[in-house]
């Protein structure tokens, strides 16, 4: 097992330095001068414009930080591969850098927006193992039933609904329409107490039920055809001619059997929504980490992007580990099987 | 909740209560299971009958989809229903009928009075947990036995079995069992809570032949202990051949011919019998052609033939065979067979394979030797 894992994370390393370079040169493709932008309308002047850069290492400094002109007294560019380079020696350090428009190490403003996506993402995950596990069991065993039907209806709306509309839906529906009845506690704008934290988790719901509205239905068909699979499986025979009865098979024999797909699906499910959906903190105006990229995108603010995608990807391949080692934990075949190759 | 429905049932066991007069252990009388598809009914048990007691062996023998399985999981009640639907008959186990009890009083019965070995090893297992622990499974619902006295039995009977290394090997799981183990396993799960009926459905067919020997003289050694009753289930006339008492002859989902072992072999009456003989390698040796197989195929069980389920194969099919359904002959000793011409003695003394298998007591076998 200890061998296996090293061997995962030795090759997170390809995986990490391809993603940031992709990143990397999309940002110096993209059209829009991010420096220009920082100004807004207001004309800035070259020496402005220029110290700027040398602040945020776009052009070749000397020691004291004073960028270093050429034969033609411009400006040099710091070279792509060296900008690179500067990235992840500070990545090692802990700097991402610092945010162009508002000037603030973009560690501390991701630090600031990471917690409500990782909220987010826990109310969600719980909402779509409850629920989707749930429904997906009582499908399955009350196969073709009024339940069964009313699971497999709703699921296939879910599924097709796009999560910004149904948030959108959701925001009419208990915000707009039911006002008097819900006092406006589901509805935005989120109230802040004088830490700048939430209130009351009750404003978690519905941004983490659009969050978590099409994998939950995933989960529950998951689940379902998994049982019901498995509940057709010799072994199930095995042990109901042990004289269990079918209620201690399910849970016994079949539950473990038909959870271990499952536990896979929202272990990287779970990684997804930690990456912050973009849609579902748009919409809701949730101020995460990934409403915190749209806006950064949309402003060429270039160290948040790409500060906010080192983070993801690292919570990525962190949970998909997790959850590979949880797989085995369920799954002696895969555990023993890994530890064999050991020898 | 995942320790549901390990609390031992304070009920008497039922293999405890006596035998009423005039009953057997166990007592299926014309028991009819079919399927209800889409495709139309299966009729993959059709009127089987036999009786069965404590310390005999009886053994089914047949062809892929004769009904074998399907009768055994019958009477365990293991069939789902629906699809499938007991469509007359019954099973009396001591008197008791399982078909009317409830689930409740079944799972009692199940794996504790009448315990099953299936017929794939490999997939027979729960992949997720120990042996150890599925083995302890059963005695800790039946028997009350605590988590420890169920582990320390389930070594006792795993070296019962001939499993090697058995206190280490209850920690593992079964796909560190070969083949051969895991049918060991089976077994040694079926016999935890000493049946008063085993039904061993073809528990060597995965296996090679001298795993095979091994295993069905384990069951014969813990029937003698025991003095359970075997029901044992095989495709091949030879397996059952040297240690059943009763032999039942299945054919499209009904018995076709039911007797001791030694009326099966030295006096069957049917001519699917008489072919099934045939087919065993070395057991005829004053024909021509000492190796036979039965040509063509099974019928469909959604539509059997009008007649004689067999008419189609039979090489002595004659218009009666194809129109009407043969009665059961029976003879004084309830020897039975389901053809026309069971009761003429000159076609079935004219066309039953002769065989120089020697019976047991014989010390100079009677026909056969000099072929
Ligand atoms: N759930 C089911 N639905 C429909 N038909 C079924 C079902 N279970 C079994 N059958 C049919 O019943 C018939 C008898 O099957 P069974 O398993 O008893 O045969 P068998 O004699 O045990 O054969 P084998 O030697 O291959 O094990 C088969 O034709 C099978 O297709
Ligand atoms: S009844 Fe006719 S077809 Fe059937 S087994 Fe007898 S002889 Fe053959
Ligand atoms: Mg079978």
């Amino acid at each position: 097992m200890a061998k296996y894992i090293v061997r995962r994370v030795l090759q997170f390393i390809p995986v990490f330095l391809g993603v940031t370079i992709i990143m990397f040169l999309l940002q110096n493709v993209v059209p829009g001068d991010p420096i220009k932008l920082i100004a807004g309308d207001k004309a800035m002047s070259p020496e402005a414009e220029l110290a700027i850069k040398a602040d945020h290492g776009l052009v070749v400094t000397d020691e004291n930080g004073k960028p270093q002109l050429d034969e033609n007294g411009e400006p040099i560019p710091t070279p792509l591969i060296q900008q690179y380079f500067n990235y992840l020696n500070g990545l090692l350090h802990g700097d991402l850098g610092t945010s162009y428009k508002r000037n603030l190490p973009v560690t501390e403003i991701l630090l600031q927006k990471y917690p409500y996506t990782v909220r987010l993402a826990l109310v969600g995950i719980v909402i779509e193992a409850i629920i989707g596990i749930g429904a997906g069991m009582i499908s399955a065993i009350k196969r073709y039933s009024f339940w069964d039907t009313l699971v497999t209806l709703s699921t296939s709306i879910l599924v097709a609904m796009p999560a910004f509309w149904l948030g959108m839906l959701l925001q009419l529906f208990f915000g707009v329409l039911c006002k008097n009845w819900t006092n406006g506690a589901f509805y935005l704008p989120i109230s802040f107490n004088a830490n700048g934290e939430f209130q009351d988790w009750v404003y978690y719901i519905l941004p983490a039920f659009t969050l978590a509205s099409v994998s939950t239905a995933y989960t529950s068909r998951i689940m379902r055809s998994q049982l019901l699979e498995v509940m057709n499986q010799d072994y199930i025979r095995t042990a109901r001619a042990k004289g269990l009865s079918r209620k201690a098979v399910i849970w016994r024999h079949a539950l473990k059997n038909a959870l271990i797909p499952v536990v896979t699906y929202i272990g990287i499910d779970f990684g997804v929504m930690l990456s912050g959906a973009i849609l579902t903190e748009t919409v809701f105006n949730w101020p995460g980490i990934g409403n915190e990229i749209y806006l950064a995108i949309q402003q060429r603010d270039w160290p948040i992007v790409m500060g906010g995608v080192t983070i993801i990807v690292i919570v990525v391949m962190v949970i998909n580990l997790l959850v590979d080692i949880s797989y085995a934990f369920l799954d002696p075949r895969i555990r023993l099987g890994a530890s064999n190759s050991k020898n | 909740m995942f320790g549901l429905g390990l609390k031992k049932r304070n009920k008497t066991d039922l293999r405890d209560t006596p035998i009423p007069e005039g009953h057997h252990l166990l007592e299926v009388n014309d028991l009819k299971m079919y399927f209800h598809t889409q495709d139309g009914v299966v009729k993959a048990v059709n009127g089987v009958s036999y009786t069965l007691d404590r310390g005999e062996t009886l053994g089914v023998v047949g062809e892929s989809g004769s009904g074998k399985s399907v009768t055994s999981l019958t009477i365990m009640g293991l069939i789902d229903m629906p699809p499938g639907k007991v469509e007359g008959g019954d099973v009396l186990y001591r008197g008791k009928s399982l078909i009317n009890m409830s689930e409740a009083e079944l799972e009692s019965v199940r794996g504790n009075d009448i315990a099953m070995i299936f017929q794939d090893p490999m997939t027979s297992l729960n992949p997720v947990y120990t042996i150890g622990r599925q083995l302890s499974e059963g005695m800790r619902l039946h028997k009350g036995l605590s988590k420890k006295e169920a582990l320390d039995r389930s070594v006792e009977l795993l070296r019962m079995v001939g499993i090697p290394n058995a206190e280490q090997r209850v920690k593992e799981y079964p796909h560190e069992f070969s083949g051969g183990m895991r049918q060991r396993v089976m077994i040694a799960m079926a016999l935890a809570c000493e049946p008063d009926i085993l039904i061993a459905d073809e528990p060597t067919t995965a296996l090679d032949v001298t795993i095979q020997a091994q295993i069905i003289e384990l069951m014969q050694e813990l029937q003698h202990k025991n003095g359970n009753a075997i029901i044992m289930i095989t495709h091949d006339l030879g397996v059952v051949a040297d240690i059943a008492d009763k032999i039942m002859v299945m054919y499209a989902g009904s018995p076709v011919e039911f007797g001791s072992a030694l009326e099966i072999f030295y006096e069957p009456m049917h001519p699917y019998t008489w072919g099934l003989n045939r087919s065993i390698p070395k057991q005829v040796q004053d024909e021509k052609k000492p190796l036979t197989p039965i040509k063509g195929n099974p019928p469909s069980l959604v539509d059997l033939p009008d007649g004689c389920p067999f008419s189609p194969r039979c090489p002595y099919a004659t218009d009666l065979c194809r129109t009407q359904k043969p009665p059961t002959h029976v003879t004084k000793t309830g020897h039975y067979s389901k053809c026309h011409y069971s009761n003429d003695e000159q076609f079935v003394q004219a066309n039953a394979p002769k065989t120089n298998r020697v019976k047991p007591g014989d010390i100079v076998p009677e026909r056969g030797v000099d072929a």
